[in-house]
């Protein structure tokens, strides 16, 4: 259903109005590089693009749309990679590209305060003359803006130890869909909104500043990397090292396939024929990283490691950490498309997840080469296939479908930090029965009780869940034990 | 994923979706007394049926227990693998786990692992209407739904009936000690935060009546070259002479006031009445007294914090809780009637909703 041509020239008259005619985009030729996010699988074009400069252009798109009950996405970077940020076809995509200022910096209170088009990188690039760094670093922290690191509680390698974006926001000021002003903090006494606002897919209101917290640069950094024959071996590692109290500010794995791409790529020389290689690095005062290295590497022995490196310097962390930087760009090489996946399974779950990831390989027909977040159990297997074959897109998406729902089953979740987006609408079906999802219901309308920020993401309705025929689970019992879940 | 449902829930459960009018949730009983009174009316409903300690998994890091379990149970089961709470919460041992969680404070040692809202994973509460519902997991990750779980830590009880919670739980540092030195409030706060930016393992700070104490813990080389770094004399015995009662609610100045004001605030903010109390957190929350001035809140606030007052003497009609801004207030109480359409659970608890 098409927005109104009337309907439609009246909002783009309202909206060039509000923000300038060259701040509103329209017409296919100027609306087609906004047709999806880093999930180019979806694509759809918005009615209109807005791009206003600064909070009192955002509060004015917004009561525009809402009197004229126009849906509104908001779009940071557009790095997501569930879709979140998918236009809808009747509704204006509001970009914060130009809000990108970096209001101030506290150096002693260790705080900063940005808009939300500012890119996570620029915020520890600006805090590193005072010595300190903004922690939460998603893989896409180049290019990926804070604003949308809130709507999707981001997190990245570092979290293990520095947490996630929720855990590295200290206050936010937003508009309501209705373009009403409200700001949240941490030390605000009743409901924890802030906490509620991370992870909420641009659903629930539209950040204009972020006082974001910095933490000091570590003193130093130790870097190891090492080879483990077996998944099993390496998966009970990696539950070792975090059940003895070591907090590594990273703690990565790639299995052999991924290595073996990576290697084709930049010749780095990892370990050639391992099951996984392992990549840990502590960091803090000098005496805590080395320290706690030397505990993971004796971890690491005790479970078969072969191939130990210790950097000795800079250059040879940096190029540790390389490959497995570029992992996922090396599987863009190697294969026309790939779907990365997000799943989380508890950590002794890890070797049995990766055989059963590796079945179901076999069954579909596609590579997968796994690179995940080991220290929380983060997997984003990345599966390999060919866009334009409609039967490998297909069986790509039920490939990534098995793997969340054998996550579910692992007692994880189908979406550790991608989000929720268009994309597994469906697998939330599995997670949630009927009442929790009435109740996320009930959350949106808190916020929005008109549904106009990015309406049908992140939470299936009741009848898809009908449709999609899992929405049968009551007291721990499937109305159909009979049939094998994935 | 629905998990298996503990005994006594479906108790729980029913007596909600059975209920005629209000209910006043009570674990321990031991937090009546904060924010507001619940209504009179309200008909007492006790969560010990929600009890026990339901999966501990180490070496996964986190502890999945009833909402009645009392702290000190808890810590038992934890100190036997060498293992506490990821977040310190603010309150006695003899109260339950829900009740700490209810009220959503942390306690000192917060610069260091955070609040109690950081470390929650998930949580299984019983609707306004009767029903039992999931959210969140074990795992730290997961950004599957709103995050329901964070929101009802601090709700009071008033977003639902919480019965089971899973929790980050850590390992416990290897080396701990606490330092003491003279100084004034404002100097307090300047040494606690320039440690901070510079990386030092302090975990928590106290300032009171011209002493600074620094809380360090980490690794034996850490703690020895902080305590070096920042100076100060080392004091033995600090944990049970210091840390542990304000943890607690024990310390000397909580037992004997009458009025107590907590007040979260920008760590370098200065107040004018700062001597008379108590600072944490490196000045991020500070705590003040029976000889504080009428209006604290409005100097909180125009120093750009928020004050909660925690204890009133008799007919001292001072809100617990400052009024929220129209717009949030308006999302607070869409939020209430999502969760709690009949809103029998805890009434009045905030005053304002």
């Amino acid at each position: 259903m098409a927005i109104e041509p009337a309907k439609l020239a009246g909002l783009l008259a309202e909206l060039k109005e509000a923000v300038g005619a060259d701040s509103v985009l329209h017409g296919p030729a100027q609306l087609e590089p906004y047709g999806c996010d880093a999930l180019t699988m979806y694509q759809r074009l918005p009615a209109a693009v807005a791009l206003p400069a600064d909070a009192a252009q955002v509060a004015a798109i917004l009561k525009i749309c809402h009197r004229l009950q126009v849906p509104v996405v908001t779009r940071g970077a557009g790095t997501g990679l569930s879709g979140g940020a998918l236009p809808h076809e009747d509704g204006v995509l509001m970009v914060t590209a130009k809000m990108r200022d970096i209001v101030r910096i506290d150096p002693l209170a260790r705080t900063a305060v940005v808009q939300p088009g500012v890119r996570n990188l620029a915020v520890s690039d600006a805090a590193a003359r005072y010595g300190l760094f903004y922690p939460p670093d998603p893989s896409s922290q180049v290019a990926c803006t804070i604003g949308g690191n809130v709507a999707e509680n981001s997190g990245g390698v570092r979290c293990l130890k520095y947490g996630l974006t929720v855990h590295n926001v200290v206050a936010l000021r937003c508009l309501t869909a209705a373009g009403e002003e409200f700001e949240v903090s941490a030390a605000d006494a009743g409901y924890d909104l802030l906490a509620l606002l991370h992870g909420s897919e641009g659903m629930l209101a539209v950040v204009l500043e972020a006082t974001v917290a910095l933490a000091a640069l570590p003193e130093a950094r130790a870097t190891m990397l090492c080879a483990f024959d077996s998944y099993q071996a390496g998966g009970d590692a990696i539950a070792a090292i975090v059940a003895a109290g070591v907090v590594p500010a990273g703690l990565e794995m790639m299995d052999g396939f991924a290595v073996e791409v990576v290697e084709e790529f930049l010749g780095l020389g990892y370990p050639k024929d391992a099951a996984l290689v392992l990549i840990c690095e502590t960091d803090g005062l000098a005496e805590d990283a080395r320290g706690q290295l030397a505990q993971v590497e004796r971890i690491c022995a005790g479970f078969g490691a072969r191939d130990v490196r210790i950097a000795a310097d800079d250059a040879e962390r940096e190029r540790m950490w390389r490959g497995r930087k570029a992992a996922l760009p090396a599987v863009g090489r190697r294969a026309t498309d790939y779907y990365c996946i997000d799943g989380t399974i508890p950590r002794h779950e890890l070797g049995a997840t990766l055989e059963k990831i590796s079945e179901l390989s076999k069954k579909h027909g596609l590579p997968c080469a796994n690179v995940f977040h080991a220290g929380d159990g983060n997997l984003h297997p990345l599966i390999m296939f060919h866009a334009g074959d409609e039967d490998e897109a297909r069986r790509a998406r039920d490939f990534g479908s098995e793997i969340l729902a054998a996550c579910v089953a692992a007692g994880g979740t189908v979406t550790g930090e991608h989000g929720v987006g268009v994309e597994k609408l469906n697998e939330m079906c599995l997670q949630f029965k009927e009442e929790e999802l009435a109740m996320f219901h009930g959350v949106k309308e808190a916020f929005d009780p008109a549904g106009l920020l990015n309406p049908g993401k992140a939470i299936p309705t009741l009848q898809r869940c009908a449709e999609f025929g899992m929405m049968h689970v009551h007291d721990g019992q499937l109305a159909h034990p009979e049939l094998e879940r994935f | 994923m629905a998990r298996a449902r503990a005994e006594g829930v479906d108790f729980l459960a029913a007596r909600v979706a059975g209920a005629r009018g209000p209910l006043r949730i009570a674990g321990a009983g031991r937090r009546q007394d904060y924010g507001e009174p619940v209504a009179a009316e309200a008909a007492l409903l006790e969560t010990a049926p929600a009890a026990g300690i339901r999966a501990y998994e180490p070496a996964e890091l986190y502890v999945t227990v009833g909402a009645a379990t009392s702290l000190a149970e808890l810590d038992k089961v934890l100190r036997a693998e060498g293992q506490e709470l990821a977040a310190e919460p603010l309150g006695g041992l003899d109260e339950t786990v829900g009740g700490v969680h209810a009220v959503g404070l942390a306690g000192p040692r917060r610069l260091a692992l955070g609040t109690l809202r950081d470390h929650v994973l998930g949580c299984q509460l019983i609707d306004g209407g009767g029903a039992v519902l999931d959210f969140g997991g074990t795992v730290i990750k997961n950004v599957a739904g709103y995050d329901v779980s964070r929101l009802q830590v601090g709700a009071l009880g008033t977003l639902g009936l919480v019965t089971e919670l899973s929790l980050r739980v850590r390992g416990l540092p290897p080396a701990e000690l606490t330092t003491a030195l003279e100084c004034s409030a404002a100097e307090a706060l300047q040494r606690a935060n320039e440690a901070l930016a510079k990386g030092m393992p302090v975990a928590a700070t106290r300032w009171e009546r011209g002493e600074l104490h620094l809380r360090l813990a980490g690794s034996e080389g850490a703690v020895r070259r902080a305590r070096h770094e920042l100076g100060g004399e080392e004091v033995a015995g600090a944990n049970e002479k210091i840390w542990e009662p304000l943890a607690q609610l024990k310390a000397e100045r909580f037992a004997a006031a009458k009025k107590v004001w907590l007040c979260a605030l920008p760590p370098l903010a200065e107040l004018p009445f700062d001597d008379l109390g108590l600072i944490e957190w490196a000045g991020a929350r500070r705590w003040f007294f029976d000889d504080a001035p009428a209006d604290v809140r409005g100097a909180v606030a125009a120093a750009g914090g928020q004050a909660t007052c925690c204890r009133r003497p008799e007919g001292d009609d001072t809100p617990a809780f400052p009024t929220p801004a129209p717009v949030n207030l308006a999302i607070q109480r869409r939020l209430k009637e999502a969760f709690d359409p009949r809103g029998i659970f805890n009434p009045g608890r905030f005053g304002y909703l």
